[in-house]
């Protein structure tokens, strides 16, 4: 019952015609958009800045953040790696100078 | 309205949400959806462009405001439309302002089936006619339930009332409507 009801209302309701909106009207609801947000949003140092653009590309900073890590953990290898090296070539000196002496 | 939110609506709640945090292409995304279907609502309410444009507009700006109370509990469209039918009903009564608008009676009366005999070839002009007979209410519930196709309980959640009282403002209105329209149709015949 209350489904035709529906169906015969609406058929009914669909005969008021609506006149068209502006051509830029959802052009303003979004320039309104970016004012009622830049206002709420507006960071007031470079920290906050950079902290809203992280909300804003949660996968992005996943991804810097993995590739900042990965980068660290190789240099931090390659560094102990060359200062083997370093502590080799130092003890090989010593001992050449020693044999020397 | 459900304890928990749909899977629905919580993806209309992180799509609001990520409007509100400053991304552009989703408050595009948000306006594109609701903003014509509220447009068609207010116009049908209001009866004029400017108004039914200055209401979808104040909405938008409370949206984004009020965007954390959103909480994905019932849809995006139930819970725009909410402010949608507040803007319009306080829109009506600035204009009314000293007029006596009908009071929607609180009494309960039963239900009865309504038998639409009206002919398929009555003018827009008489049915806005009729429309305009209804009180600011009645014709508000009528558009969300039969317009834009909410359930009574959607539309209790918009006008803030239980859905019993739904279903006796949205009878009085298809009484009320059938009545002014069979009256049109009797004086185009005569």
């Amino acid at each position: 019952m209350r489904a035709n009801d529906k169906k015969h209302l609406k058929k009914v309701l669909d005969q008021i015609e609506v006149q068209e909106s502006s051509t830029h009207f959802e052009q303003r609801i979004y320039q309104d958009w970016q004012r009622t947000v830049a206002k709420t949003e507006k960071p007031n140092h470079g920290l906050s800045e950079v902290l809203v653009l992280a909300r804003l590309h949660p996968k992005l900073t996943a991804l810097i953040a993995f590739v900042v890590i990965a980068a660290s953990i190789l240099l931090g290898q390659h560094l102990i790696a060359s200062q083997d090296d370093e502590l080799h070539r130092i003890d090989a000196l010593s001992e050449l100078s020693l044999s020397t002496i | 309205m459900t304890l928990f939110p749909s899977k629905q609506h919580r993806i209309e709640q992180a799509l609001l949400k990520r409007a509100v945090a400053g991304d552009s292409k989703a408050s595009k995304e948000v306006i594109h959806l609701l903003s014509s279907p509220a447009y068609s609502l207010s116009w049908k309410m209001l009866g004029n462009k400017e108004d039914a444009e200055d209401v979808v507009q104040e909405a938008f700006i409370r949206l984004w405001k009020s965007a954390d109370s959103f909480a994905g509990k019932s849809g995006l469209f139930t819970y725009f439309y909410a402010i949608v039918s507040n803007l319009c009903l306080d829109r009506i009564k600035s204009i009314n302002k000293g007029f006596f608008e009908e009071f929607d009676e609180i009494e309960h009366q039963p239900i009865k089936e309504i038998e639409w005999s009206i002919a398929e070839g009555v003018s827009p002009e008489s049915i806005k006619k009729a429309m305009d007979v209804l009180s600011s209410k009645q014709r508000m519930a009528m558009l969300m339930w039969a317009y834009q196709d909410m359930t009574a309980e959607e539309v209790g959640l918009a006008m803030g009332m239980n859905k019993n009282s739904v279903d006796q403002l949205l009878y009085r209105a298809k009484l009320k409507l059938k009545m002014e329209l069979e009256k049109g149709e009797s004086h185009a015949s005569e």
